[in-house]
């Protein structure tokens, strides 16, 4: 049980962050007495309760038991997460480890579950700490037998596991990935994309398809870049070409030119961006208060895409754009706009005197770990991660980042109003405009600040008397917790009140630099157990820089996490971004599992081409449309949907891509194709805000969320998006997730979808509306059916189609004899709407 | 499976059979094999196949129902005179003597049918978080919905109506995320329905021709069977134009299901369906009805929410709100019980009454009451748990748990573990981590099953 003792000491992280361990040797010359009564009464107590959790394999709270040389000692600064020192030579009192063993709190208790150690366990543990805690090595152990305690090597072998894990590696050399590009030519290979796909299909014995037809192929690329079917002349343009020169490849070429110099690109892949930082047009607190300037950062995102800004400076400026030179007023607001993206993490509650700040954190961590590194950093709020080389300390290098960092806040019930959102005018005029009452405006801050300060100091202080006090005595010290959160609770009305009253400038849901200032390890992710202080850093396992002493006195250190991040020996950014290209392209990702690039993520299918293309992006100066033109132009790319019977018995999930991946429509792809058939899509973008109600009528309570909805014919990217209350539409097609990052969209099939289809107004609607058109345009049957099919499906109908279509037609005309026009050929497109051929993307 | 469907396509490739009945029978096969929603077996064989998961939104005081406490006016340990017992009088069940709020009078008369626990502790102490901790186990991040779990673990009975049905006339707090499937794949999620006519989007043709859309859909069909006939290992097109044939089922079968006509007068006076009844959880006796109904014909989870989030029984300035809402669902849900039992249908459904925290001891306004995290009533009945049982002591005045607290964490694993579920074993692979409804915590509550 001393095993889980120790889970909540908290002793050195050893392997992953050595740099301020002390080592303090307790090996040295230990005597043969001293070495005898420590294997005989010592290391077992150790090995049956404490190294489950606290060995080189775990290392809960950062503390080892398995190595002499991971316990730091005697009066030094301990480097557990609580920062106090397991075991102090001959100090048994203030060796932590006996603190936890002879503990009864809940809290503190070591082993955590089961009976506590025995008296005589103990007696042995202090009788041992007292003579100096000696440790014999490790190595020296002459009682082979002791197989329970997991030997040095082996512990190290599991790092170098996870260290040597491909994820980590830096990207294949140019000359190996020449060489194994210039391995694989042939006729088939039209760009090096196609080799490294050539050569593993052919590794495995699998045929690969043949091209797929102009129509299909003009869709599916359509799709891919814009999210939009082709228009009519494209596909014809497409066919010809690809007609009179004998394949598509030139006609590729061109359209996907074409379509990366649309708008709708960036309204596409803007949305792509936006599911992965999810993206929402309100706070997601109690009452889902609405951010009526986050439309800013979403058409800065598009922008982003559209002016194919290089990633690295894309990322850069998301993290830190507001601490970057900027030449112009406009560059300076669109960079800071561009931190949006932080601002976005979600909010929690409805009160300001116990707002969750490290909850909010948690989720900007997460996400940029996500997002960013294909790395589930967030897993060590609480404890060293599971299975990837992730450590409390790392979190907490990167939380006193975002804790160093003002985040605005976009109201919440008891806190009805915006605060500290960035101006987006010259600062002397946002001053100007505020003058009369600026100086009302700081000193409330002041005095909220104050006494969310005394909050704080109080409610850390109750915590760590808990567990010493009476049932009474903590029913007290809460009663006056809660009275002094009161009064903040009244400081925070008033600030908001002030707030309310005062004129307000144009501004953008943005960050700035708050004090700086190194985070405190929260035990077991509990603000209120504070532990050891951590430099700002980046994790050890991608370089482990820390700040310059004059930088981390100075600033958040964003931008230097932001040049961490995008730095070119960081295995990890570029790969992951072309990974997420790849998977919205084909279906899947090279790396299947494309926000987890850690030990319990997919390993990639393809390694080398994955380097390649991080290793071309890099090259391109971190162009994404350099990207996009490598994969549609490749042949891979052109190769029909169609199934090759004997491959299926190899590989039936299409590995290794001898096929494309029939994809279904996502949500805003469906409802964008529907209003345009229909005639009724506003291809302008939404350059103004919502109509939000204003601010000083905002009363939104847990009781009275914000519910409102603002429909609109403008692509769906441009969507009021709420973070509490989705749209039932988005529900049933499986659209994002605006509280989490998706990684990928479900393709799921459901009755209701289908219900959808046969019933709702909205798809009656489009089908009317190109009927009307239909029967304007075109005066005989045949021409009207060639034109549905045409529009609906992006291809000229067949024979069959003409045939079945045209039986369907002659016994309405029958049945409907007294109906106008519109309403049989209505009844086609509807059919053709509900077509498998129509939701899925061959 | 490439085996059998290549066994079939041979069986066919020489007979004279039409392409289309061949494709058709793949369809079949391909759904069978893939389809999310057909029921499947559990860990271990259990008593309880679905659940009626009634929702009580906004903190029902458990002083004043379930736990009823007769304090007197008195000090509490903050020093203030503001001690407040249940303000409605209380008496015993006949049969097993648990005692009930008179606010309860159906309820207290089927007590011996109920297992009730009085040492639920809440996940937090304010609504949102707290409701969505009640329903998916965690009270800050979006998590699937208790519902979705289940149907994600056992699929569903009937394939003509959605697997996990909500029927509530106004959103609770934490809004569609109660009910949302969240990383579960979405045919796992909520379907909202509305008491009245139309209570479920799209089951109603705009244009009311059944003619014309069955003709429609001939169409679709014809050119659908086409296209796959070339594509026929995809099986989500398969699946897809099944999926036109259920939704053209389901707009019979749902409309049926809700429908209550068909019920005989003694089962609507049983419900109190035609009472006159006023305020939020007007509709309650239809819900309940319906959710008998739903589980007759194979739905396997139904949520019903009683009143959104806004009135409910959130009562902090006056106790006596929480009579009007218990006159609105006191017969129903006592209805329910009775009725599920003399169909022999209670031992395999579970009901599970529930609200996200209980009340405070002490006065709060007027004549009302503050949040209360530490303990609060929650109520099952059917499904393998011990009839006429009580779990867990509080204090004399409601304020501490005594004896045998109950966690959320805990209550699902047990609701799960009475399906056949082990809730550790429920899991879904996201973003780099196998998440459960329990998350990493949970006990089965043993002491509750029969």
């Amino acid at each position: 049980m001393l095993h889980s003792i120790l889970r909540a000491i908290n002793v050195p992280l050893l392997a992953l962050s050595a740099t301020n361990l002390v080592f303090c040797a307790f090996s040295g010359s230990v005597g043969a007495d001293e070495f005898e009564r420590f294997e005989r009464t010592v290391r077992p107590i150790l090995a049956e309760h404490c190294l489950e959790c606290h060995s080189d394999q775990e290392r809960n709270g950062g503390l080892r038991l398995d190595d002499p040389v991971a316990v730091t000692l005697a009066g030094e600064k301990s480097d557990t997460d609580s920062g106090r020192a397991a075991i102090v030579a001959g100090e048994p009192d203030e060796s932590e480890l006996l603190k936890r063993v002879t503990s009864t709190s809940e809290e503190n208790r070591m082993p955590p579950d089961g009976p506590q150690l025995s008296d005589e366990q103990i007696a042995a543990l202090r009788a041992w700490i007292e003579s100096g805690a000696k440790w014999p090595a490790r190595m020296s152990s002459t009682s082979g037998s002791d197989q329970s305690l997991p030997s040095a090597s082996m512990a190290s072998e599991e790092q170098l596991a996870r260290q040597r894990h491909w994820a980590f590696q830096p990207l294949a050399s140019a000359e190996q990935l020449r060489n194994s590009v210039q391995a694989s030519e042939s006729n088939w290979v039209w760009n090096e994309v196609d080799g490294f796909i050539q050569s593993e299909r052919e590794r495995h014995g699998l045929q690969v398809a043949a091209d797929a037809n102009p129509y299909a192929l003009a869709r599916r690329v359509a799709y891919s870049l814009t999210g939009l079917p082709p228009s009519t002349k494209q596909v014809a343009d497409f066919a010809q070409a690809a007609a009179s020169t004998g394949d598509t490849r030139a006609a590729q070429t061109q359209l996907v030119d074409e379509l990366l110099s649309s708008p709708t690109y960036g309204e596409r892949w803007g949305r792509h961006w936006m599911d992965w930082v999810r993206y929402a047009d309100t706070a997601g607190d109690n009452s889902d208060y609405p951010i009526p300037q986050a439309y800013l950062y979403r058409n800065y995102v598009i922008d982003a895409f559209n002016n194919d800004l290089p990633y690295d400076r894309f990322l850069t400026e998301q993290l830190a754009g507001d601490l970057l030179p900027a030449d112009s007023l406009d560059e300076r607001n669109r960079q800071r706009i561009a931190t949006g993206y932080l601002a976005m993490a979600r909010r929690f509650g409805s009160l300001v005197e116990r707002y969750p700040w490290h909850l909010t954190i948690e989720d900007t961590i997460d996400n940029m770990g996500r997002t960013m590194l294909g790395l589930t950093l967030a897993c060590a709020r609480c404890h060293d991660h599971k299975f990837d080389p992730i450590s409390t300390r790392d979190y907490y290098g990167m939380y006193g980042i975002f804790a160093s960092t003002r985040y605005p806040m976009p109201g919440l019930e008891l806190f009805q109003a915006q605060q500290h959102f960035v101006p987006l005018v010259p600062d002397e005029e946002a001053r100007a405009t505020l003058a009369a009452h600026q100086s009302k405006i700081d000193a409330l801050s002041a005095e909220l600040q104050k006494k969310l300060d005394v909050c704080e100091q109080r409610a850390l202080e109750n915590a760590k008397r808990q567990s010493e006090c009476t049932l009474d005595e903590q029913r007290r010290m809460n009663d006056e917790l809660d009275g002094l959160l009161i009064k903040a609770r009244k400081a925070g009305e008033n600030l908001a009140a002030a707030i309310r009253e005062a004129p307000s400038v144009p501004d953008a849901y943005a960050v700035q630099d708050d004090q700086p200032r190194d985070a405190r390890i929260q035990i077991k992710g509990e603000p209120t157990r504070p532990g050891a202080q951590v430099p700002r850093k980046f994790p050890d396992i991608l370089g482990g820089q820390q700040l310059d002493e004059s930088i981390a006195a100075a600033s958040s250190g964003r931008l230097q996490l932001a040049q961490w991040i995008t730095h070119r020996d960081n295995p990890l950014t570029a790969r992951v971004i072309v990974n997420r290209i790849w998977q919205r392209h084909f279906g899947t990702g090279l790396v299947a599992s494309t926000s987890d690039f850690g030990l319990r993520g997919d390993q990639p299918t393809h390694p080398l081409l994955l380097d390649w293309l991080a290793s071309e992006l890099i090259r391109s100066n971190w162009s994404l449309k350099h990207i996009h033109r490598l994969i549609l132009n490749s042949h891979t790319y052109q190769l029909s949907s169609r199934d090759i019977d004997s491959n299926l018995a190899i590989d039936p999930a299409n590995r290794w891509y001898w096929k494309a991946n029939r994809q279904r429509l996502d949500a805003e792809s469906l409802r964008d194709t529907l209003l345009l058939i229909g005639g009724a899509l506003d291809l302008t973008p939404q350059s103004t805000p919502h109509p939000f109600p204003k601010m000083k009528d905002w009363k939104f309570t847990q009781h009275h969320p914000f519910k409102d909805d603002y429909p609109s014919d403008k692509r769906s990217v441009y969507l009021m998006t709420k973070r509490l209350t989705a749209k039932p539409y988005f529900q049933t097609f499986d659209g994002a997730d605006p509280n989490v990052c998706t990684s990928d969209r479900d393709q799921s099939v459901t009755a209701l979808q289908a219900l959808y289809f046969v019933n709702d107004q909205f798809v009656h609607a489009q089908a009317e509306r190109l009927a009307d058109v239909m029967v304007k345009a075109a005066e005989s049957d045949t021409e009207r059916i060639e034109f549905a099919v045409e529009k609906i499906l992006c291809r000229p109908p067949t024979r069959e189609d003409v045939e079945l279509i045209q039986a369907h037609v002659t016994k309405l005309k029958l049945q409907m004899a007294s109906r106008p026009e519109r309403e049989l050929w209505a009844s086609v497109n509807r059919s053709l709407m509900r077509l498998n051929e129509f939701m899925y993307i061959d | 499976m490439h085996t059998r469907r290549a066994a079939i396509r041979s069986l066919f490739s020489t007979s004279l059979l039409m392409p289309g009945m061949l494709s058709q029978l793949l369809a079949e096969e391909s759904r069978e094999s893939s389809d999310p929603m057909l029921p499947r077996q559990p860990h271990r064989p259990a008593p309880a196949k679905s659940v009626i998961f009634i929702y009580a939104t906004g903190g029902v005081s458990h002083i004043d129902t379930f736990d009823p406490k007769s304090t007197k006016q008195g000090r509490d340990g903050s020093g203030s005179d503001r001690l407040m017992g249940n303000v409605f009088g209380a008496q015993q069940n006949k049969k097993c003597g648990t005692e009930v709020s008179n606010i309860f009078p159906h309820m207290r008369d089927v007590m011996d049918e109920v297992c009730l626990i009085r040492s639920m502790r809440a996940s937090h102490f304010d609504h949102s978080e707290a409701t969505l901790g009640m329903h998916t186990g965690s009270p800050t991040f979006a998590r699937p919905s208790m519902g979705s779990w289940v149907s994600y673990g056992l699929g569903t009975f009937n394939q003509n109506l959605p697997s996990f049905v909500v029927i509530a006339p106004h959103l609770p707090y934490g809004g569609t995320q109660v009910y949302a499937s969240d990383f579960l794949p979405a045919c796992h999620q909520g379907t909202r329905v509305f008491p009245g006519d139309d209570p479920i989007a799209n089951l109603r043709s705009p244009n009311g021709g059944a003619t014309l859309q069955q003709a429609e859909l001939g169409l679709t069909d014809a050119l659908n069977r086409r296209h796959f006939a070339e594509r026929e290992h995809d099986s989500a097109l398969a699946a897809r134009i099944k999926s036109f044939e259920t939704a053209f089922q389901m707009q019979l079968a749902a409309p049926e299901a809700f429908d209550l006509n068909s019920e005989p007068e003694h089962v609507r006076r049983l419900y109190g369906v035609d009472r006159k009844v006023k305020g939020p959880g007007a509709d309650f006796a239809w819900q309940c009805l319906v959710a008998r109904r739903l589980v007759e014909r194979g739905v396997r989870f139904i949520e019903l929410i009683d009143t959104g989030s806004r009135p409910n029984w959130d009562s902090h300035g006056e106790m006596n709100e929480h009579a009007e809402l218990a006159y609105n669902v006191d017969q129903p849900m006592a209805a329910l019980i009775l009725d599920l039992k003399q169909r022999g249908m209670l031992d395999e459904t579970i009901i599970l009454w529930a609200t996200e925290f209980g009340r405070t001891p002490t006065k709060e306004g007027k004549n009302g009451r503050g949040h209360h995290r530490d303990c609060f009533s929650v109520w099952l009945a059917g499904g393998g748990f011990k009839p006429g049982h009580v779990h867990g002591v509080t204090d004399e005045i409601g304020k501490y748990t005594l004896e045998d607290p109950v966690e959320v964490h805990d209550l699902h694993a047990t609701v799960l573990h009475q399906l056949g579920m082990d809730h550790e074993r429920l899991t879904f692979r996201h973003a780099g981590r196998d998440f459960r409804l329990t998350d990493v915590h949970g006990r089965i509550v043993t002491e509750l099953l029969t």
